[in-house]
């Protein structure tokens, strides 16, 4: 098969916005941070305050905790500007500084430690582990493919892809989800009028790809170091396996 | 269309499930068929043509011209953009770059062969119709590629005759 070699350097010299390898590098563009904010808080509200919960504070307090450091620390003291790339996994910096965020209010308000273990409200499969960090990362695991999920309907919607997305919805997403029967091929070509099983099976394979895209781009955020997709997603995928039963 | 997905509420081994299905397997590219391989052409060829200009140190009157093309042909699908011959060479050369980089980046083996036919498409049009050269690879090579690619069974005719009309015009053009 034709290949490509790296001798076709001549390319257009037009940059074109990309997705950013790292998170880091978006991080050191001021105006990328104000977009970025928003994003963040909706990912990642949600493990700081698992993450509260699992070191035994009631759901008032950790919803407090969650809340001032987000406006406080992340937003207010301009977090995702100081950071330092030097320093490590976005994820771990951030569990510490909100650890360490945590300990300051204690000392400063001396708020009585609240323990609470009921999790009921905001419920993790019981194989989670139990340490607080990941809680945190289980969480954020999820609230990536809860996002990743979005984006890839909305891309389907906006990109006249709705038949391409029912029919994945169908096959992949809803057996899992619904815990329903995946139809056969003939049967979804039989109700969307799709000529054959290739085609129906190739429009399948377009969503796939580009779920591949929004994930990698999703994972790609975060990461000290450049790593491959498969590396990345090993790790990523490792956060579901340790919390396998 | 909009249903919110909440793996929350899944297990791990749900979620697991779901990563592994929800991307795309080697069985997705491997023995496929002429006619998976073409309707797979078909699927890339269907994408419209985006891009996302950001403005920075590069030539600002290119920049214009090139967003102004980019409204005139916005919305309009990698088919079409290859099939007008009227089609700016700008667009083609940025068609070119944006499958070279996806050949590097695909999600499987024949999204990648796929994405390799589509940047000598590119370049087949901007020789045929611009009579311009938009890559450093020597004419035989290229004769080479496009006859190559000519040959696929797979391959759809519009873009057979693109091929080979560039072939024409690197025999009669050699070095």
């Amino acid at each position: 098969m034709l290949e490509l070699d790296h001798r076709d350097t001549f390319n257009l010299s037009i940059k074109r916005a990309r997705y950013p390898t790292t998170c880091w590098t978006v991080i050191e563009d001021v105006q990328q941070r104000e977009i970025l904010k928003a994003e963040f808080c909706g990912l990642y509200w949600s493990a700081l305050y698992m993450f509260a919960r699992r070191k035994g504070f009631a759901n008032d307090d950790a919803k407090d905790f969650t809340q001032g450091f987000l406006t406080e620390i992340l937003l207010g003291q301009d977090f995702l500007g100081k950071a330092d790339r030097t320093r490590g996994r976005f994820r771990s910096l951030l569990i510490k500084a909100f650890d360490n965020y945590i300990k300051m209010i204690l000392r400063k308000k001396k708020v009585p430690l609240g323990i609470d273990s009921d999790l009921s409200e905001y419920e993790l499969p019981d194989t989670v582990p139990l340490d607080p960090g990941a809680a945190f990362d289980y969480v954020w695991a999820t609230k990536v493919l809860n996002k990743a999920l979005t984006d890839l309907a909305y891309e389907c919607e906006h990109d006249d892809l709705s038949p391409h997305w029912a029919v994945f919805q169908q096959k992949v997403l809803s057996p899992i989800f619904e815990g329903t029967a995946a139809p056969s091929m003939e049967e979804l070509c039989t109700q969307h009028g799709i000529e054959s099983e290739s085609r129906a099976s190739n429009m399948i394979v377009t969503v796939k790809r580009r779920f591949h895209k929004i994930i990698s781009r999703y994972l790609s955020q975060g990461q000290d170091h450049e790593q491959s997709f498969p590396e990345t997603l090993e790790q990523f995928m490792g956060i579901f396996m340790e919390a396998r039963a | 269309m909009n249903k919110q997905h909440n793996t929350l509420k899944l297990n791990a081994s749900q979620v697991l499930d779901l990563i592994k299905s929800c991307l795309p397997s080697v069985e997705d590219s491997s023995c496929r068929s002429d006619q998976a391989n073409r309707e797979l052409l078909m699927e890339l060829m269907a994408e419209k043509c985006q891009i996302a200009v950001s403005p920075g140190e590069e030539d600002a009157t290119l920049l214009d011209c090139f967003k102004t093309q980019m409204l005139h042909y916005s919305g309009n699908s990698v088919k079409d953009l290859l099939a007008d011959p009227h089609t700016s060479l700008v667009l083609i050369w940025h068609l070119k770059d944006r499958f070279k980089e996806q050949s590097s980046c695909s999600a499987s083996q024949a999204e990648r062969h796929i994405a390799i036919a589509l940047y000598f498409a590119a370049i087949a049009h901007a020789l045929v119709c611009h009579e311009c050269m938009i890559t450093q690879y020597d004419q035989s090579y290229l004769l080479q590629s496009f006859k190559q690619l000519a040959q696929k069974r797979w391959m759809l005719g519009s873009l057979r005759d693109l091929y080979l009309k560039a072939s024409e015009h690197c025999e009669r053009n050699p070095g």
